[in-house]
């Protein structure tokens, strides 16, 4: 004989688990690492020493357990939903730093180009059209 | 009195393109590696009728290679 279980997606992070009760409607208060279900006499989620939010309450006719798959649902999609978040915040960053190379580049192409022109006499000019910068060096012989 | 110019455009990506006015002969070519630094990848150079030019200078050095054959 085989079995086939499925657990529940572990609770481990507070934030998702108060926000897909509070989406669902699920009235409740926090103290600590307690989330204590309102409503509900005795029926409380307890981070557990594996570091899992943990349903605790009495009987199965509890009203909370019917909801459960429906709290998990709510769980793993403010999860990804976060994830999303962070990881469009570090591209942002990364697109940021990468931005700011391209253009330190170019400063500093600038500076040397300005720097050598006046070193050999030239008189500099520079405007800037859009993105690109325009230097016009003129030095006058005789 | 003349006039030696350099117009140098830097794009976004730092693409440079240059172009000299007033200076003839190969030492155009010089003078924007000279500016522009030796180290940069040079994808293609287009020689304008000045180049071809002589200079003075260079006038100069073919006739003493001529005296000392």
């Amino acid at each position: 004989m085989s079995a086939v279980i499925k657990t529940l997606t572990p609770f481990i992070e507070k934030s998702y688990l108060l926000n897909a009760l509070e989406s669902i409607g699920i009235s409740f208060s926090e103290q600590g690492d307690t989330i204590s279900i309102q409503g509900i006499h005795s029926t409380y989620f307890r981070k557990d020493l594996n570091g899992k939010y943990k349903l605790n309450h009495y009987g199965y006719n509890n009203e909370i357990v019917t909801k459960l798959p429906q709290i998990e649902q709510k769980y793993i999609q403010f999860y990804k939903e976060h994830l999303k978040e962070l990881e469009e915040k570090r591209l942002e960053k990364e697109k940021i730093r990468i931005e700011n190379e391209r253009k330190a580049y170019i400063e500093k192409q600038r500076q040397e180009i300005i720097k050598k022109a006046e070193a050999k006499g030239y008189k500099v000019k520079e405007k800037t059209n859009g993105n690109e910068i325009q230097l016009v060096l003129v030095k006058h012989t005789y | 009195m003349a006039e030696k110019r350099i117009s140098i455009t830097i794009d976004e990506n730092g693409k440079i393109s240059a172009k000299t006015d007033g200076i003839k002969g190969e030492i155009c070519l010089t003078e924007l590696e000279e500016i522009i630094g030796e180290e940069i990848s040079v994808m293609s150079v287009k020689k304008t009728d000045e180049y071809y030019q002589r200079t003075n200078h260079g006038q100069k050095n073919i006739q003493k290679q001529e005296v000392g054959k």
